[in-house]
């Protein structure tokens, strides 16, 4: 066993844990978005939002959720998009567990929705937390407007 | 059996399995007095020749199949990254061999030969390995 909690969930309403909402305007730019669990605490995500910009350079990109439990890359689990994101464009992606994957539509033409697992992360002394991650990332694409909704309980 | 689900004081697991020899398949083990619920499953899968499919099942204590995930597409030789979890309502494939999977959201009872297992014509060289599970456990016994 690597890690292991004693968790509350699944419970009734009672015992839910708090709904907490995190935004980050400012993202990231070249790189994947890494959001932390902090010590001692479980969350359960239940979405993801970001915008994803990208530069001219000329590759498809595609974006997915990843969750790490800090013991490498090999530990991920991840919601694979596979929609080809191409140069020059921005897509707005939501992800979702059980969401169907659609997209890019809407009136912009620009809206992507995706499935992301229904999953529980926690830390326990190991860093641990979400990752946005884009395949065939290059150099000046843009990752903003993050927003994250997540139960949390305090292990 | 009542299994007393949900209720509080499920724990939350996170384990490795260990990778089988080449050319097998994985399979772990569902104790007796334990029901687990199993979130996500993820490995790395290396093809050495020709093309794979590969899912993830649960053998329940009659040695029946409970239920079994079903793929959309063969691994092409090389690595692939391959995830299953529930909540996953589309599989999809993305660039750089990246794979997910749904899975169905089952509660399973343990016994002396329930296992998580894997699904695969997978043969020769081809190897699984940084077989990673992620599952809650009710002991109910």
């Amino acid at each position: 066993m690597l890690n292991a909690a004693e968790l509350s969930w699944p419970v009734g309403l009672l015992t839910r844990g708090e709904q907490l909402s995190y935004f980050d305007n400012t993202g990231s730019i070249g790189a994947d978005y890494s959001v932390a669990v902090p010590a001692g605490e479980v969350w359960h995500i239940l979405s993801v939002r970001c915008v994803l910009s990208t530069q001219p350079i000329v590759a498809n990109r595609t974006v997915n959720v990843t969750f790490d439990f800090g013991l490498g890359i090999v530990s991920q689990f991840s919601s694979n998009n596979s929609v080809l994101h191409p140069a020059g464009t921005a897509y707005v992606y939501s992800f979702a567990p059980f969401n169907v994957q659609a997209g890019p539509s809407g009136a912009s033409g620009s809206q992507v929705s995706a499935s992301m697992p229904d999953v529980l992360i926690y830390n326990l002394g190991a860093p641990s937390g979400l990752r946005i991650r884009v395949e065939n990332v290059q150099a000046g694409d843009n990752l903003s407007t993050v927003g994250i909704d997540y139960e949390r309980w305090l292990a | 059996m009542s299994v007393g689900w949900p209720r509080e004081n499920g724990e939350l697991l996170f384990v490795a399995v260990p990778a089988p020899a080449p050319g097998n398949n994985f399979a772990l083990s569902i104790p007796s007095g334990q029901t687990w619920r199993v979130l996500a499953v993820r490995c790395d899968l290396t093809v050495t020749l020709g093309a794979r499919s590969l899912n993830v099942a649960v053998a329940d204590p009659f040695g029946n199949t409970a239920w079994s995930t079903s793929c959309t597409v063969t691994h092409g030789v090389g690595l692939t990254f391959v995830s299953w979890g529930i909540g996953l309502a589309t599989a999809a494939a993305a660039l750089n061999g990246y794979f997910s999977w749904p899975m169905p959201d089952c509660l399973v009872l343990g016994s002396a030969t329930t296992q998580l297992v894997s699904l695969g014509n997978v043969s020769g060289a081809d190897t699984l390995t940084n077989i990673r599970v992620l599952y809650q456990r009710w002991r109910t016994a």
